[in-house]
């Protein structure tokens, strides 16, 4: 199983921590994608520790300033995750996770669909499956 | 510049542009430095997490270029090592000190971008792993964002908190880029002759704190485009005694990094960037892996014990930077050697005093990088030498004590003090773990206190504002093996290349012309093989004004103790004279003191008027000396092994023809009697004449001896509860004994709980300690950490937190060496060879 981690700021231990505990299994293979809003997952990555702590092994990759969703999916398609996971960012005053714009446009894109699982600090898209290029 | 330089020049300009360019346009695409576009932070984190996960380097599992070429591997690998030593001996001309340029105080290391060295020039090899220390300084603190490292780039840095041993040991380094990525770092560090320090010369002693060590230039960018900026070309200079030298020793470094950076260039442009990457990666996990199988060939697993001590003693030394600072000081090294079965091993200091408001403070690069550099020297000469021996061993260096203060008010100058001190033990492990396991020509009784320093300044002979730092020091003796005797006046632990250096390259920058230089006698440790003698060397001062001398060494104490029943080397003492009649001596062609080989005879005394000044501390403050004053530099001797009435009376003789030994001390130390038979021959010896052993006498004074130490000898028990007395009541008990015990046991729970069990003393007892002891180490307590790291490795964690130390374990009782089939067996891999640690 492939897992990509969406990181938008370093500030996301929580999300990463709840994935990689909790919905990825050891051995899996993770990309953690540093968004342009982060310019570094060193900090990140010295606390969480995902190989020491989760046995997972993973790769760390970036988007560039002004990338375009299309490119996220071409990256997961390249790839061939399984799973996209989000960290959440903001919620309602009654809870509930707020679906930013960055999250939205992901479930909108009409190459990729799966299951839409919301967790404590991340909201999974699982079981993907991807639309050819029209 | 020729045009060949010229067109080199302009090339690497070019290259540096381009790359430049690359790294820019990668930024704005929010990707690093780092390989595949990810920031060095990220990088190194990675490697840390993987190395930890899978204790293999970079999570390396197959060493795939070794395996399948493994000549073409070991010839990259000999070309980049064989290039860093083209690059030391090439750039050291380069420098005009003879510290330098005579002794060879200068290395250089390639080192990943994550800061792990992949190969060392030959040198003050230390620095390699202090280097590293202070490139992951960087990466951990976000240089990557700000001052940026791009192509070009030139940094300094000289903070032992940052990746050092001391403030005069300067260290350039330079980031190698390939395709905007960063591939590798070319790092150099020489020592400085002045780092404008509160004294003269390049480790003060005199000062209490940081603020008085010199200059401290903390992890810098200094240049780009390996172009110096302006605002370091006039600061650096403005800060030493000595501009033109440091000046000149800056270019050395800058040379020698980038000749490294030409080697590493041509290398990727003949093998690519791929290869160069695997092979940097492959041969750190190489190294590991060697150290590894290394011990456990050649060491039993367990625990191994010891403790040094050595003295700094400042209880009424005049010029001392501050009055609170006016107190003795006894280093405490308990030391701990634990050995894993998978071949790792942890060195321990548990139990270490704390620091002090004198220079002779480590941090734990130091520390790292010191006994590092004992390691590579004695456990894996034949492997490479590299990063990798660091990332099989761990450190546990309490945090406030002497070997890991923790806090940038400490001062610094001259850690290697203690360093040196403190791992005299660390030889007596590995040779019991040697002799264990049949190895008997590795053994060694250990490395001689390195010192002393000659070191001060004032108004030179050319009427300039000066500094000297006497290298003499990279030569000492060395310690006995237990089949041969020591090497005499050889070298220095860190420095494996050191030499004394020619006497006139030292009177060319130095005011202090030689009277004399030679062997000194009774220096060696006396044993069945004999420490080797140290040397001296009888200076005088001429056309000199407001000049300052001091010395720093060991004194009262022998920070070494022999190995297998042998001796100590001897310690230091001081001898100076001044305000002498030795103008007077030369102009009348009398005769006058060329060296004290005999310091009770009376011969140096006799043979010189004026205020001489013999002390046995090895340590004083800034003293005035004039023109004809005299000094004496003594450099020490190694220990002996094995007991000295078991050395052949014969060769006791030969040593008292060669000068390693005074008749009267062969009777002393070796109970060997010799007869002088002619008074007129002339050897190399330090009292004239031929000598004859006198077997009879010599059988019967052995046995004498002999019943002497059987009739003194007394049970353990005994003894232990003799001293057990002492301890209790505290009687006979200098107060800097007792303060340096309550000192360990305030450091640390569990060294409190060992002494107070090994000496069945009560729960609650502690040392009576004088108001001013009381008040000096409440003073040192109260002052707390102030850390100069804010985000630390992971291989920091064995000292930032005791309790989450890797496992070790304790000795085994269940087995013996016996249980093994063959002598190339171990415990953790049946048959070796190499069992896949």
């Amino acid at each position: 199983m492939t897992t990509i981690i969406l990181i938008k700021s370093v500030d996301q231990a929580p999300t990463v921590r709840e994935v990689l505990g909790s919905v990825v299994d050891p051995d899996e293979m993770i990309y953690f994608l540093r968004l342009p809003t982060v310019r570094c997952l060193g900090p990140l990555i010295q606390e969480t520790n995902p190989m020491i702590e989760y046995g997972v092994e993973y790769r760390i990759d970036c988007l560039p300033d002004g990338y375009d969703v299309s490119e996220l999916v071409e990256f997961a398609v390249e790839v061939g995750a399984d799973r996209i996971c989000i960290g959440i960012s903001d919620r309602t005053m009654s809870g509930k996770a707020r679906i930013d714009d960055l999250t939205e446009s992901i479930l909108l894109h009409d190459r990729i669909s799966g299951d839409f699982v919301v967790g404590d600090h991340a909201i999974v898209l699982e079981e993907l499956e991807y639309a050819s290029e029209c | 510049m020729n045009q060949t330089d010229q067109n080199e020049a302009d090339g690497r300009r070019r290259d540096i542009a381009y790359e430049k360019d690359v790294v820019r346009k990668n930024r704005r695409q929010n990707r690093g430095i780092g390989w595949n576009g990810k920031t060095l932070r990220e990088q190194l984190a990675e490697l840390e997490d993987k190395t930890e996960a899978t204790d293999r380097y970079a999570g390396i599992s197959e060493l795939s270029l070794k395996a399948e070429d493994p000549i073409r591997y070991e010839q990259l690998y000999s070309r980049l090592r064989a290039d860093l030593v083209s690059a030391r001996e090439t750039s050291k001309e380069v420098s005009a000190t003879p510290i330098v340029e005579q002794e060879g105080e200068l290395c250089y290391g390639l080192f990943t971008p994550e800061g792990d060295s992949i190969a060392v020039s030959t040198g003050i090899i230390v620095h390699i792993h202090t280097m590293s220390e202070a490139i992951k300084f960087m990466i951990n603190h976000d240089y990557e964002e700000s001052p940026k490292i791009e192509p070009g780039d030139i940094f300094v840095n000289n903070d032992p908190h940052v990746g050092d041993v001391h403030p005069c040991d300067l260290m350039t380094l330079i980031p190698i880029f390939h395709e905007g990525e960063l591939v590798a770092w070319a790092g150099g560090v020489n020592h400085v002759i002045d780092t404008g320090a509160v004294a003269p010369g390049s480790m003060s002693v005199s000062q209490a704190s940081r603020f008085g060590d010199g200059a401290y230039y903390t992890a810098r960018k200094i240049g780009e485009d390996l172009e110096l900026y302006n605002s370091w070309k006039k600061e650096y200079p403005a800060k030493t005694r000595t501009p033109s030298f440091l000046k000149l020793d800056e270019r050395t470094r800058i040379t020698g990094c980038l000749m490294i950076r030409n080697s590493v260039k041509g290398m990727i442009s003949r093998i690519g960037v791929e290869t160069f990457k695997q092979l940097s990666r492959e041969a750190i996990e190489d190294s590991r892996r060697g150290f590894r199988s290394r011990i456990q060939k050649t060491m039993l697993p367990g625990t191994y014990r010891g403790a040094s001590f050595v003295d700094a003693l400042y209880e009424g030394q005049e010029n001392l930077s501050r009055a609170y600072a006016s107190e003795n000081h006894l280093m405490h090294a308990p030391s701990e050697l634990h050995v894993r079965e998978d071949g790792s091993f942890q060195v321990s200091f548990e139990g270490a005093n704390k620091w002090g408001w004198h220079p002779y403070n480590c941090t734990p690069a130091a520390i790292q990088g010191g006994i590092w550099v004992m390691l590579t020297q004695t456990v894996i000469p034949n492997k490479l030498v590299n990063d990798g021996a660091y990332y099989s061993c761990d450190f546990h260096l309490p945090e406030g004590s002497w070997a890991n203060t923790q806090n940038t008010e400490t001062a610094h100058a001259y850690a290697w003090h203690f360093l040196v001190s403190a791992w005299a033990p660390l030889w007596q492990h590995l040779s019991r773990g040697y002799f264990s396991r049949g190895f008997r020509e590795e053994i060694n009784a250990g490395n001689a206190n390195t010192s002393n320093w000659l070191q001060g300044g004032g108004i030179d002979q050319f009427d300039k504002l000066h500094a000297v730092n006497s290298f003499e020091a990279a030569c000492e003796g060395v310690g006995a093996r237990y089949v041969e005797d020591g090497e005499p006046h050889a070298a220095a632990i860190w420095n494996p290349e050191g030499d004394m250096g020619d006497i006139e390259a030292w009177e060319r920058v130095e005011p202090l012309p030689f009277l004399g230089r030679t062997v000194k006698p009774n220096t060696g440790g006396a044993g069945r093989r004999a420490g080797g003698a140290g040397f001296e060397s009888m200076r005088t001062v001429k056309d000199v004004s407001r000049w300052l001398l001091y010395e720093m060494g060991n004194g009262y104490m022998s920070s070494d103790s022999g190995l297998f029943g042998g001796y100590p080397a001897a310690s230091g003492y001081i001898l100076n004279a001044q305000d002498t009649d030795l103008e007077e001596r030369f102009e009348n062609g009398e005769d006058y003191p060329q060296s004290d080989l005999d310091p009770e005879s009376g011969d140096f005394e006799s043979k010189i008027d004026g205020e001489v000044t013999r002390r046995p501390e090895g340590i004083s403050t800034p003293k005035e000396f004039d023109d004809y004053d005299m000094y004496l530099n003594y450099l020490r001797g190694g220990s002996g092994l094995g007991d000295p009435m078991e050395r052949e009376p014969e060769k006791v003789v030969e040593d008292i023809h060669d000068g390693y030994v005074l008749p009267r001390h062969a009777k002393d130390a070796y109970a060997v009697v010799v007869e002088k038979v002619d008074d007129e021959a002339k050897h190399n010896s330090a009292v004239q004449g031929e000598w004859e052993l006198d077997e009879a006498a010599t059988e019967r004074l052995r046995q004498e001896r002999m019943r002497e130490r059987a009739e003194n000898a007394q049970p353990v028990s005994e003894w232990c509860e003799e001293q057990r007395d002492r301890i209790r009541s505290g009687k006979d008990l200098i107060d800097d004994v007792k303060k340096t015990y309550e000192s360990s046991m305030r450091m640390s729970e569990p060294f409190s709980e060992f002494f107070r069990d090994f000496w069945d003393l009560s729960e609650d007892f502690s040392f009576e300690l004088s108001e001013q002891a009381q008040r000096s180490l409440n003073n040192r307590f109260d002052t707390g950490c102030r850390p100069m790291w804010d985000n630390h490795t992971r291989r920091h964690k064995t000292w930032l937190d005791v309790e989450d130390e890797p496992y070790v374990p304790y000795t085994w009782t269940s087995r013996s060496i016996r249980d093994l089939p063959d002598p190339a067996s171990t415990f953790a891999g049946g048959r070796s060879g190499y069992s896949d640690p």
